[in-house]
């Protein structure tokens, strides 16, 4: 049994399924990131686990007991809107101190436990001010404190950083996941933000169409695709079918428009069956040249653009596939694209070849 | 320039409709009473203080005074108490559901106001609908009509869509996630009302109660028509010295008491933000 167990969860709106079935266990302590497109049902999840949607079906099981018919206010879970909905007319204080209030907390203890959570989210000298006299990160901030006040058994967090400018993303990653440290609380954080998740996760519960499409943890997401969907939402720009040439491991494939090359695993079927591979641009070396073999192919550049960090090149193979590369600007050959019409020789290592399930 | 000239219209408007006959009325209040056409000494010829010692020194007035601020502040108080529920239900109501219910908010406007007020003695009059449904189910008979009762009645029946209306103006803007947090943060529904929704709500309970209560002080027909003999109004008292008495001076001299009377107090209140 873990802290937080989903069992069977469904929800419908009228004839639309928002969440089909879903089981998912959340161990204790854990950030675990729900990533998804709009319409994955990872909004939908976070509020059934809030209370503010009753499922359909199944079970929601917190630390041994089922919350699933609990009203809101009765759950020990809080939560961070993606809003932040601050109290417009209480200060700040008396905005972290809501919860603490409501569980009849006597008045000294609550002043003690708001003045430590504002320290803790490095707003001690805000405690009078009313929330529309606050910057968008330090209303961020509050919200935090005030879902933590009640010391929840679970936290969720909905987009916590979606309306926060590009520059604060990377400090308030920082913040919350060195609050999660320091309360140890399990934390769940809605995002569609890939890099988010991947920068901030303990697991990933990646969601498609009211499912999970794979759970694990960010490497695990990002090395081993489940599925192309899960490739394809996670930036792998290139998924090619395939043919097995050779069962066993490593397999040998025929890349549709490519060539021979070496898979990073066994197959997931008999000589002649057809797969998809996925080929991470990043994965991808391209070099000035001519000669191709096994694990590498010709072409020509038929587009390139400077990254800042990178630059990414579109490459027309000889077999008629294209083949986006992204180059790292660290290798030494200098951050001058090879211009559109170049001929080079794209090659890459077994391991980048990742074999996927449809 | 070109904003003043649009202002224009809107300052004539004021100053024919709102200026110029408070002026009068203020002049009127200080001439004296003479039997003729017009009953009154010509305006502003020998300015004559003698009503407003009449109005301090017969408490006939003040008491008329002190009766219409407590009709209005107890129909009101109860408009408020109707009324809330009423804005709060329409603001929560799907979108197809709010209009109608705001149009059955807004329908007694469309029958003439004598004529709904005059409805109201054939419901409260013995023997009538209310009195029928009491005694039907074996309560005592109720006197109602010509009571303090009836007249309460009467004027919250009136003024209820105007406290419901900006009530609704407020409550419809809310923001519904303000009342998720609340619940998130362990609030039930009656202490999320209390500490969320009733605090923001407060500017539309000001407005409803001004709408409210300023007409309700100088309201004349209601009392007249519903209130009992000793129901003496402010209100009353002022149409009886204009069209029993023919004092017109003294009937402007009330209304120009009551005017200040309302409207020190708001200037005070806006003054103070």
């Amino acid at each position: 049994m873990a802290h937080v167990d989903v069992e069977g969860l469904t929800v419908r709106y009228g004839p639309a399924t928002a969440l089909d079935r879903l089981d998912l266990h959340i161990a204790a302590g854990e950030m675990f990131v729900l990533l998804g497109g709009s319409g994955s049902g990872k909004t939908t999840l976070l509020r059934a686990l809030g209370g503010f949607i009753q499922p359909s079906a199944g079970r929601i099981v917190l630390g041994g007991q089922d919350i699933t018919r609990l009203p809101p206010h009765r759950r020990p879970v809080n939560t961070t809107f993606q809003s932040y909905a601050l109290f417009p007319h209480m200060s700040v204080a008396d905005n972290v101190g809501f919860g603490l209030r409501r569980q009849g907390v006597p008045r000294a203890e609550i002043a003690t436990r708001v003045a430590a959570l504002l320290d803790l989210v490095r707003l001690g000298d805000f405690a009078g001010r009313r929330p529309d006299a606050l910057s968008g990160g330090q209303r961020q901030r509050v919200a935090l404190a005030r879902a933590l006040a009640p010391r929840p058994r679970l936290l969720l967090l909905d987009e916590p950083m979606s309306a926060l400018d590009r520059s604060l993303r990377e400090q308030t990653r920082q913040e919350l996941l060195r609050v999660q440290r320091e309360t140890g609380t399990t934390f769940v954080l809605v995002t569609h933000d890939q890099d988010e998740a991947l920068a901030m996760a303990t697991r990933i519960g990646l969601l498609h169409a009211g499912r999970l499409a794979q759970v694990g943890t960010p490497a695990e997401i990002y090395e081993q695709p489940a599925s192309r969907y899960v490739a394809a939402f996670m930036g792998a720009a290139n998924i090619l079918p395939a043919r097995v040439v050779q069962s066993g491991a490593p397999a040998v494939l025929e890349l549709d428009g490519i060539g021979p090359a070496q898979a990073a695993g066994p197959a997931p079927c008999a000589v002649g069956g057809a797969v998809h591979v996925a080929l991470r641009p990043e994965r991808l070396r391209i070099a000035p040249g001519a000669a191709a073999g096994v694990n590498s192919a010709a072409g020509v550049v038929s587009d390139s653009a400077y990254r800042g960090g990178a630059v990414d090149h579109q490459v027309r193979l000889a077999g008629g596939a294209t083949l986006l590369v992204s180059r790292p600007l660290s290798d030494g050959i200098g951050a001058e694209p090879l211009p559109p019409g170049s001929a080079v020789v794209v090659s890459w290592h077994p391991d980048a070849c990742v074999l996927l399930a449809d | 320039m070109g904003r003043r000239l649009v202002l224009l219209p809107i300052w004539a408007w004021l100053l024919v409709s709102v200026a110029l006959p408070v002026l009068i009325v203020a002049a009127l209040s200080f001439s004296a009473s003479v039997p003729g056409v017009p009953p009154y000494t010509p305006l502003g010829a020998a300015p004559d203080t003698a009503n407003y010692a009449a109005l301090t020194e017969d408490r006939f007035y003040l008491d008329a005074g002190l009766k219409s601020l407590a009709v209005a502040g107890v129909s009101s108080l109860a408009c408020l108490l109707l009324g809330y529920p009423m804005a709060l239900a329409i603001a929560r109501a799907g979108e197809r559901w709010r209009s109608l219910l705001l149009l059955g908010v807004m329908l007694p406007f469309w029958t003439g106001f004598l004529l709904r007020v005059t409805a109201w003695i054939g419901l409260l009059r013995d023997g009538g609908w209310v009195d029928l449904a009491l005694t039907s189910v074996g309560l005592p008979a109720a006197r109602l009509l010509f009571t303090d009762t009836a007249m309460y009645i009467g004027i919250t029946y009136a003024y209820l869509p105007f406290m419901i209306l900006p009530l609704y103006a407020r409550l419809s803007r809310r923001d519904p996630a303000l009342e998720e947090a609340a619940a998130d943060l362990g609030a039930n529904p009656w202490v999320t009302f209390l500490t969320v929704i009733l605090p923001q709500s407060l500017p539309g309970i000001l407005a409803g109660l001004a709408l409210v209560f300023i007409p309700a002080v100088g309201e004349y027909v209601i009392p007249e028509l519903l209130g009992g003999p000793g129901a003496q109004t402010i209100g009353r008292a002022l149409w009886n010295e204009f069209f029993s008495n023919r004092d017109w001076p003294m009937a402007a001299t009330v209304a120009n008491a009551l005017l200040l009377a309302l409207l020190v107090p708001m200037v005070l209140l806006r003054a103070r933000g």
